[in-house]
């Protein structure tokens, strides 16, 4: 069916579809940016938590 | 490694709901503008109806959800009750954003004018302005006290929420009275099936977005956290 649709109803249905895509790329974009600190994090804790435990290690030795 | 299979098992959840989530809206759609009858009197720019009314639900809905998960915060100062105040608050002022703009659009051919400070327009303005200034506040404030900030604001905001919905029934207002409900004029069965579709594929889509934006900022307080252990750590050392 070939429907007549108004400038109006079609800029609205754009617009609609354009705010909820920039958002749902917004939430990507702060996803991948919290993932990358998160592994930035797990970076710098696990040299300083392995250099706490041998020492421990080598005591119970 | 049971927590990686707890949060794998959530992400594979996630994407079935979005899966579902868009054979609802691609339906919604279908329904909007292909079946549902054309309005006689307004045409088909009357089929904006389907996006706007079902925007302005979810919207209040969302800022019904802040009011609650601010309550909660308040009382119990958890942080996922905060997350749920931002992440309502957030998708809410996105649903409220569609509603002024797919308004006007509406109005322009059919009122003959863009806007009017008629009581429903104007204090759907100043609910989007105050939850504007809710996530600015948010965004901005370096006071450890922000969170409790935002509640307070909540709560004024939520007041807003229902002057907004009884407006119509208040004052002589230039916006339409409710066609649905008691005292309305009712619908044709066909645009109440498609105002049905979309207003459950808005919600569940509402829904989507409101949870992945809280898991989100869930994140985003662990890793504070860390951070905060982390200074702690190295200031004790």
């Amino acid at each position: 069916m070939m429907l007549f649709l108004p400038r109006n109803l079609i800029l609205a249905y754009a617009f609609t579809w354009l705010v909820h895509l920039c958002y749902l790329a917004f939430l990507a974009l702060r996803s991948r940016r919290l993932r990358r600190e998160e592994a930035e994090l797990d970076r710098m804790q696990t040299p300083r938590e392995a250099k706490r435990e041998v020492p421990a290690q080598n005591r119970g030795a | 490694m049971s927590s990686g299979l707890a949060f794998s098992r959530m992400n594979n959840k996630l994407v079935f709901f979005s899966a579902l989530v868009l054979m609802l809206l691609v339906y919604g759609f279908r329904q909007a503008i292909f079946i549902a009858p054309t309005e006689l009197t307004m045409g088909n720019i009357q089929r904006i109806f389907y996006y706007h009314v079902p925007s302005a639900f979810v919207a209040f809905t969302c800022f019904f959800a802040n009011l609650i998960a601010s309550l909660w915060y308040l009382k119990s100062r958890r942080l996922s009750a905060d997350a749920w105040a931002l992440a309502t608050a957030e998708v809410g002022v996105i649903f409220c954003t569609i509603v002024l703009v797919t308004g006007p659009l509406w109005a322009r051919p059919v009122w003959g004018i863009w806007w009017t400070w008629d009581a429903r327009l104007t204090s759907t303005l100043l609910l989007w302005l105050i939850y504007v200034s809710y996530l600015l506040l948010r965004r901005f404030s370096t006071s450890g006290q922000t969170p409790v900030l935002a509640a307070v604001l909540a709560i004024f905001g939520s007041v807003d929420v229902v002057f907004v919905y009884m407006s119509i029934r208040w004052f002589r207002t230039q916006h339409p009275q409710p066609v649905m409900g008691p005292g309305g004029g009712g619908l044709d069965p066909r645009m109440g099936y498609a105002l049905l579709a979309n207003f459950i594929a808005f919600a569940a889509y509402g829904a989507l977005l409101v949870t992945l934006r809280r898991n989100l900022e869930l994140r985003r307080q662990r890793i504070e956290e860390r951070h905060a252990m982390g200074a702690l750590a190295g200031a004790s050392r």
